[in-house]
């Protein structure tokens, strides 16, 4: 639909292409444009976003996963036995694909050290630090271990083996920035005492920050008068409880029992399942409000870089999808600071705005108000969808798993 | 070491320290039986062998993880692979589908039943929804809107084109809304 004005048709169309992020800028703009004019799309939006709520709330850690898997799946591996399946997988043994592969030609280097250790750790578990000797020594273990009468593999192993290489020649031109940026040099020399070579793979030991609770409370001035002050850090679960506590308003809906300390045992993880309604209510409570667009993209950079730091990213700044970390407590990214000196403005959670969609162009405003603006990506967004001129919209009753709040005090 | 990513961790193991896999396996114990569950329609022993399959599958074959795809992307491709098998031939020994869905609330000694009630009662409702749904509808449901992936990583795991993922989660989601406002 580039190009020209798209119409309520393209819109239903596209509605859940807009809402999982999976159009292109161009496409987002038009969608957006079309939104502010529409208010019966505004409504097909609400509608379709509230179902998205049930299901994201749909609480995957609702299931209880037994408990010691890790001792259990040691055990397996020392076992070396097959699984005791009733009914359903291949009765296959790890020799037997290891010697499968073998079979199979298809080693790499790579392969007969992971080989080797699952042996080694069949065989005698927690044995680490092994120096890995000649090949012929694991074939020949492996052989006799192949004559106990294992099961040959079955067609489904082969599928699956097949399945998975598959992947690996998938994309292969594809490397995601953040690998390369390890593998600059000066990124390596840390973390000596490891007993294995860390090579380039280890990241810069960045000090993490010691928070306070003053730090929590702190807000830094934007302008030389201290007439306009923003939160250092996104608003933490610690801080909307005490909100909570004092006003009666629900829990996010991730909190157990009105409580984070299930997820969160230092409550130092930015709240997130907050809508921009909650939010906007928590900064009243605080006497402060929340910053308009501009004023949080000029807080973030003061020379509209895509980043508070600069122009590059790597995932030692930022917490993006890259590093697949979840939400993380805030401090854990002192490089991730603004001129201005506030601190995580990009990454880990994104942060609600004032301002309703409106289109600067026409004048023309959101006609029901109902969309807000989320800024700064997240956890879940991608480095490039987390740039300081993103930007995000949500009906302004849902919450999202991965938005929050920051605050600015006007004088 | 917690802190690292999970490509830093991939690469140490591949380096030949094995005993960072806790921390892998750790961090996504959880996920990985999430899905299993779901995907074995709450079916909790499977859930939890197919979990302990995954999990061996990919220690077997960290070293030929070639960074072309995240690593989550890649243990949720085992994951999917390795329920599909599962739920195959479960379906086959049992002649019929597996799963009654049957929601084992586990219970937790709550202060608040009544907000942890009417939230496993709303759960209870999409879970039924979304178990109702077509097998591959399912698929897509449960890692698209409901775990966050992109079409892209969606595409990944299950080994279908961007293209049919869009069309597939447009149909499970419309799906989904008759069978849920039904249940409502």
């Amino acid at each position: 639909m580039s190009g020209t004005k798209i119409g309520c048709d393209d819109c239903y169309r596209d509605i859940y292409l807009f809402i999982d992020q999976e159009l292109s800028d161009e496409d987002y703009k038009q969608f957006e444009e079309h939104l502010i004019e529409c208010d019966s799309c505004q409504i097909v939006l609400n509608e379709a976003q509230s179902f998205e709520q049930e299901l994201r709330d749909f609480d995957l850690t609702d299931i209880v996963a037994p408990e010691n898997g890790w001792e259990k799946f040691q055990m397996k591996m020392n076992e070396g036995d097959s699984l005791e399946l009733d009914v359903a997988l291949p009765n296959y043994t790890i020799m037997d694909n290891i010697l499968n592969n073998i079979k199979r030609n298809s080693l790499s280097y790579g392969l007969l050290v992971a080989s080797s250790f699952a042996f080694f750790m069949m065989h005698d578990r927690g044995v680490s630090n092994v120096e890995l000797e000649p090949e012929p020594i694991i074939i020949a273990k492996a052989t006799i271990d192949k004559t106990q009468g294992k099961v040959e593999p079955k067609d489904e192993l082969e599928a699956l083996s097949e399945a998975t290489d598959s992947i690996d020649v998938k994309r292969e031109s594809f490397t995601p920035s953040y690998v390369e940026d390890l593998e600059v040099d000066e990124l390596a020399s840390i973390e000596t005492n490891h007993k294995f070579k860390a090579k380039t793979s280890v990241l810069p030991s960045f000090e993490k920050l010691q928070i306070s609770d003053l730090d929590l409370k702190a807000m830094i001035s934007l302008d030389e008068g201290k007439k306009l002050q923003m939160d250092k850090f996104p608003v933490t679960n610690k801080e909307y409880w005490a909100f909570i506590q004092a006003t009666n308003r629900k829990a996010p809906f991730n909190w157990e029992q009105g409580h984070y300390k299930q997820f969160d045992k230092s409550g130092l993880k930015p709240v997130t399942y907050v809508s921009w309604k909650d939010a906007d209510a928590y900064c009243k409570w605080e006497g402060k409000s929340l910053p308009s667009e501009s004023e949080w993209m000029n807080a973030a950079s003061a020379d509209n870089s895509p980043y508070p730091w600069g122009q590059t990213f790597s995932n030692a700044h930022a917490n993006t999808a890259e590093s697949g970390l979840g939400l993380r407590e805030i401090g854990n990214y002192p490089q991730n600071v603004s001129s201005a000196g506030i601190y995580e403005m990009v990454g880990n959670v994104r942060q609600w705005v004032s301002d309703d969609v409106v289109d600067t162009k026409s004048g023309m405003n959101g006609l029901a108000k109902r969309l807000k603006i989320m800024k700064g990506g997240s956890f879940t967004d991608k480095s490039h969808k987390s740039t300081i001129q993103s930007r995000f919209i949500g009906d302004k009753e849902v919450t999202f798993g991965n938005a929050g709040i920051r605050c600015v005090q006007r004088n | 070491m917690e802190d690292l990513s999970d490509e830093e961790l991939v690469r140490i193991f591949n380096d030949g320290d094995n005993s960072v896999y806790e921390i892998l396996f750790k961090r996504y114990y959880k996920k990985v039986y999430s899905l299993c569950y779901r995907f074995c329609n709450g079916d909790s022993n499977l859930a939890e062998e197919t979990t302990q399959e995954t999990f061996i599958q990919v220690y077997q074959s960290l070293g030929r993880f070639k960074f072309n795809s995240s690593f989550y992307t890649w243990l949720y491709r085992v994951t999917f692979n390795t329920c599909s098998i599962a739920i195959k031939k479960a379906a086959r020994l049992r002649s019929g589908p597996i799963g009654n869905h049957e929601r084992t609330i586990q219970g937790s000694d709550s202060t608040e039943p009544s907000v942890s009630i009417l939230k496993k009662e709303k759960n209870s409702q999409v879970s039924q929804a979304v178990a109702d749904l077509p097998e591959d509808q399912k698929q897509v449901m449960i890692l698209g809107p409901i775990m966050g992936h992109s079409y892209q990583e969606i595409s990944d795991i299950i080994g279908e084109s961007i293209t049919v993922i869009k069309g597939r989660l447009f149909r499970a989601r419309q799906n989904f809304k008759t069978k849920f406002k039904k249940l409502k």
